[in-house]
């Protein structure tokens, strides 16, 4: 049943086409090749040699910037603690959405246009506004300077998500969910047994999408995590990054450093999204 | 400086919803107290010189050194931007071991600094101790009239302190905040090296100075590094050339009433969009976007000169630490020289604090000269105490450079006398306009003058 | 038999929520109508703020040419970026040589940190340091050195180049996971039917893949009329010469938070630029939304 999805016989214009496109799209990739290896290549280099010498290889191959940041402050510490933020803020805010997004998309009733509507506002206001009032709330109910009190933060921020998924649920076809009801699943069975099976690729893009940024956010961590205990690496790092004429070495082996749980996630997550390749096998 | 911070805050955000605003905006950061800073070496050099600078103080530690063992509890001290971080991390240091019973925590609040702040004390969770920018913005003023600031008029030992220093302290005669003794002013850096390859000597009067820059540009070099874009960064530059182009009128600043957008201003902003003209900060110096590209334009070595405030040399230093550079102040056309700088603000005291004892403790610390020449030696700024010696050659020159001659700034003239620092306002909004050419010199100092206090 | 469930779902979500996403923004409301510093007495103004937001003669100007950015922006959005990112999304989705390497790379700008574009972007366009001005010199062409972005005419136009570069990632991969799960049956039948790939792409996919795009569009609007990082780091908080990069996020920026000597916070004022952001918004998006149901229903 798996096919190549594009089985049918290309024309050879449309092969030349195909080529001359992907030549294209390889070409614009180098632009990010380039400013990732540059920025691994100057992480290496020297203070001295950077100012003077961007783009080209370093001089001698130098991991000071490297042990200033790995060897200062609580490293290890600083690590867990954006693990467990991301991980937490990911995993909640993704499963929530889901859930929402299905209460929403699947069933009917009264003011499921103003529910849609409702759950859109948190994209249209910047985290500047409402960090103010969160540093107020999370103090009232005793979370401030706390990591689940940030984890929560995330996971409420599922507009985004909810709205992803809301569009998505809705093309799932209603047969899909009405025999696996017939043969006596209740409505949560079939919403972990058959849709979220379903929806994997979707759920991984915004799974991923969502990572990032919590792993890369350090202006909610700044206020709402204010204790050393707590710190984020981004946090940690920022005070380089923060300063960057000043630390320019040590900013591009803080982004390095920042970047490889990323990447690794993205290989994670993306195989993922291929797998949705079965997913349109499965029949109603 | 206060940019730099900013922009770069704004960046490292994520992209998408989360990310939009960031940043830069400044709030916590001031021009005021610059971002010198705090080269870690530095902060070695400072310890060393703390022993001396003890046994000076021996007089007033005496009195708190007694009393060390007895205060004790926990202190959170709220800094504004990280460049401060080694220095209080060494002024800390120092305090605990004075009094060992007392821990201290900091906390630093780099985007956003006063509504942070005042969310946090308003919600009862604010720190003992808060840095402000002191009298010279609203920040401090209104925590005073809200009864969150410590009257600190006799409680701290200021005998330390010059007056120019206390100005910043004082809300109606009283004192709220411990100054800190750096002096930020501004300096013209320049590139030694290129000086001696193409035998250019440090000018000695304006004239020369000019003939200079001319001289420079025809060795296809670009004379000075500037950006149009950066109100601040362009006061930085503005303030030193103005000392220079019309001395009288920087030395009435001292004393207002005084001119404060008259002719000596709008000549001396011409003579500035002049220069510009003939590509003295380069042909397309409008595309220069920020203060790190106007620093990194110097210390890499682009151009021969930047005009700048003195706490700019330690970024210079930490960035390229291979680049043989020195400073000097621009002359006027009869040769004198002075610089415009102000003291730096530190911090103040939260009423409300539950260890008000240890937080008077730590205030009194930092009022000390121990305590002064740990912050100014970790800035490596330039000293504004004679008793306090700044740590680094190039923070040397520039207090030299100046022959002890100090003027008032012209950007705190209007904000000390326009009615709730309006004036202050428009400069920040709109001085970087008459640059890029969309606001026209007199249209701007109209807008000044008619905004400041009658007298 | 479905009854009531919906709340079971909808509820934890709903939840959370509701006490960190709209309390806060009904803290904003409020506050828009008081002139407040964070501290102390809050003092009411009524509609005032709104006023001098749209009357005052030194904020209006500023503020309706940030708002006209934002709207110039979302143009781009709509007519460029999507289109860019769907066709991008499409190209992967029918597996042109080196789909998996260029997939993985398209997206990678997404993870870097905004810090560093900016700094590339120094490099790159700066006018005394940056590579664009060396090259064209030593090739011999010092008349095509330019000021990059303090050249009003160009500024605009190279943001939407690095905001596709760098932003354009998840609503590609967005779009990609969408076509994904469009049914492999009805390729198959497609494929039986014989019709071609345009007719593919304009009869199958497209319509089947447009809920989608609604909800990316969506997105994307209000994210354009939100727009903030991109502008801020080449144009700086001021909005870049003339204003050109200027956006109604950052003049909420600059007014609420101050600037930094000044250290006047005026978070009632701000709050009146975040209302009249939110209104602007949640007019574009219900018009939007409307126009973009009409035409799922016709396909």
């Amino acid at each position: 049943m798996k096919r190549r999805r594009s089985g049918e016989i290309l024309s050879p214009t449309a092969r030349t086409a195909r080529g001359v496109l992907a030549a294209i799209l390889i070409v614009y990739t180098f632009t990010t090749v380039f400013v990732i290896g540059i920025t691994l290549l100057d992480s290496l280099k020297t203070k001295g040699d950077l100012v003077s010498n961007f783009v080209g290889l370093p001089k001698a191959i130098s991991f000071d910037s490297y042990k200033k940041i790995l060897f200062e402050g609580d490293f290890i510490n600083y690590f867990k603690n954006s693990i467990i933020l991301t991980v937490g803020g990911t995993v909640g805010c993704t499963f929530l959405a889901a859930l929402t997004a299905y209460g929403i998309s699947r069933y009917d009733f009264k003011g499921k246009s103003f529910l849609t509507a409702y759950f859109l506002i948190g994209m249209m206001v910047p985290v500047q506004v409402s960090v103010l009032p969160l540093f107020l709330i999370l103090k009232k109910i005793g979370l401030l300077n706390k990591l689940p009190g940030m984890i929560l933060v995330y996971m409420a921020g599922i507009s985004m998500a909810c709205f992803v998924f809301q569009k998505f649920f809705r093309t799932i076809p209603v047969e899909l969910e009405e025999s696996a009801r017939l043969d006596g699943a209740g409505d949560f069975t079939i919403f972990f047994c058959i849709i979220i099976p379903v929806c994997k690729p979707v759920i991984a893009t915004m799974a991923l999408i969502t990572a990032i940024q919590e792993w890369n956010d350090f202006y909610m961590p700044m206020v709402l995590l204010g204790s050393k205990n707590v710190k984020s690496l981004t946090l940690a790092i920022y005070q380089y990054i923060s300063q960057f004429t000043r630390y320019m070495s040590e900013s591009m082996a803080a982004v390095i450093i920042t970047l490889i749980p990323v990447i690794i996630l993205y290989f994670l997550f993306s195989s993922q999204i291929v797998e949705g390749l079965t997913g349109g096998a499965v029949k109603g | 400086m206060r940019k730099n911070l900013q922009k770069v805050t704004a960046l490292l955000g994520a992209a998408a919803l989360t990310l939009s605003l960031t940043a830069c905006g400044g709030s916590g950061d001031n021009s005021s107290s610059g971002n010198s800073d705090a080269a870690a070496e530095n902060t070695d050099a400072a310890a060393d010189n703390v022993d001396a600078a003890e046994e000076e103080t021996a007089d007033s530690a005496d009195t708190q050194e007694s009393g060390g063992e007895d205060i004790s509890g926990s202190l959170t001290v709220w800094e504004h931007n990280y460049s401060f971080e080694p220095s209080v991390k060494a002024v800390i240091e120092g305090f605990e071991a004075k009094y060992p019973n007392v821990t201290v925590d900091y906390e630093i609040r780099d985007d956003n600094y006063y509504s942070i702040l005042a969310t946090a004390i308003q919600s009862g969770d604010g720190p003992d101790l808060f840095w402000t920018n002191g009298s010279v913005n609203t920040g401090m003023s209104d925590y005073v009239t809200n009864g969150v600031c410590e009257d600190l008029t006799d409680k701290v030992d200021y005998s330390l302190m010059p007056e120019a220093a206390m100005g910043l302290t004082r809300i109606d005669g009283k004192s709220y905040s411990v100054p800190w003794l750096t002096m930020d002013t501004r300096t013209a850096y320049y590139n030694i090296d290129m000086f001696e390859e193409n035998g250019w000597t440090v000018p000695a009067t304006f004239p020369e100075f000019e003939e200079l820059l001319g001289k420079i540009k025809d060795a296809g070099i670009i004379p000075i590094s500037l950006t149009p874009n950066d109100s601040w960064a362009l006061l930085f530059a503005f303030e030193p050339i103005l000392a220079a182009y019309d001395v009288e009128c920087t030395e009435g600043f001292a004393d207002y009433p005084t001119p404060v957008a008259g002719d000596a201003v709008r000549g001396c902003l011409n003579k500035m969009l002049e220069w510009g003209e003939k590509g003295y900060y380069g042909d397309n110096w409008l595309g220069v976007m920020d203060s790190n590209e106007q620093v990194l334009a110097f210390s890499t070595g682009a151009t021969a000169m930047m005009v700048q405030g003195s706490w700019e040399a330690s970024t210079i230093s930490e960035n390229n630490p291979d680049l043989n550079y020195g400073a000097f102040t621009i002359p006027a056309e009869d040769g004198t020289v002075g610089l415009v700088g102000t003291p730096a603000n530190g911090f103040s005291v939260n009423s409300a604090s539950e260890n008000l004892e240890a937080a008077l403790a730590f205030a009194n610390y930092c009022a000390t000269l121990e305590g002064q020449t740990l912050w100014v030696q970790s800035q490596g700024a330039v000293s504004a105490s004679e008793q306090i010696e700044a740590s680094t050659d190039i923070a040397k020159m520039i207090s030299e450079s100046g022959k002890g001659n100090i003027y008032t700034s012209w950007q705190s003239v209007l904000s000390y006398h326009s009615e709730n620092g309006v004036a202050n306002d428009i400069f920040g909004e709109d001085f970087s306009k008459v640059f890029t050419g969309s606001l026209s010199v007199d249209d701007f100092c109209d807008s000044i003058e008619a905004v400041m206090d009658p007298e | 038999m479905r009854k009531k469930k919906h709340i079971l779902f909808i509820a934890p979500g709903f939840i959370l929520y509701t006490i960190f996403i709209i309390l806060p923004i009904f803290y904003v409301f409020y506050l828009s109508v008081f002139e407040w510093s964070g501290l102390g007495e809050m003092k009411f103004v009524g509609l005032e703020n709104f006023k001098t937001l749209i009357f005052n003669d030194r904020v209006a100007p500023t503020m309706f040419n940030a708002l006209k950015n934002n709207l110039k922006y979302l143009l781009c959005v709509w007519l460029i970026i999507t289109p860019f990112q769907y066709l991008i999304a499409y190209l992967l989705y029918i597996k042109i040589p080196a789909f998996k390497y260029i997939k993985f790379m398209i997206f990678m700008p997404y993870v870097i940190s905004s810090t560093i574009v900016s700094f590339f972007a120094t490099l790159l366009f700066s006018p005394n340091i940056g590579f664009l001005n060396k090259f064209f010199e030593w090739i011999g062409h010092s008349e095509w050195q330019s000021a990059w972005f303090g050249d009003p005419n160009r500024a605009f136009k190279l943001m939407i180049i690095l905001i596709i570069w760098q932003g354009a990632g998840s609503g590609i991969m967005i779009f990609y996971s969408n076509l994904m799960d469009i049914s492999q049956d009805i390729m198959e039948s497609c494929r039986i039917d014989g019709c071609n790939e345009w007719q593919r792409f304009f009869r199958i996919l497209l319509p089947l893949s447009l809920p989608s795009c609604a909800s990316i569009i969506t997105m994307s609007t209000i994210w354009a009329l939100a727009i903030f990082d991109m502008p801020f780091i080449l144009g700086g908080i001021n909005g870049g010469v003339n204003g050109c990069l200027d956006f109604a996020n950052m003049v909420f920026y600059r007014y609420t938070f101050g600037s930094g000597l000044n250290g006047k916070s005026n978070l009632g004022f701000g709050a009146s630029i975040c209302v009249l952001m939110f209104v602007v918004m949640l007019v574009v998006t219900v018009l939007q939304n409307k126009f973009l149901s009409k035409f799922e229903y016709d396909t």
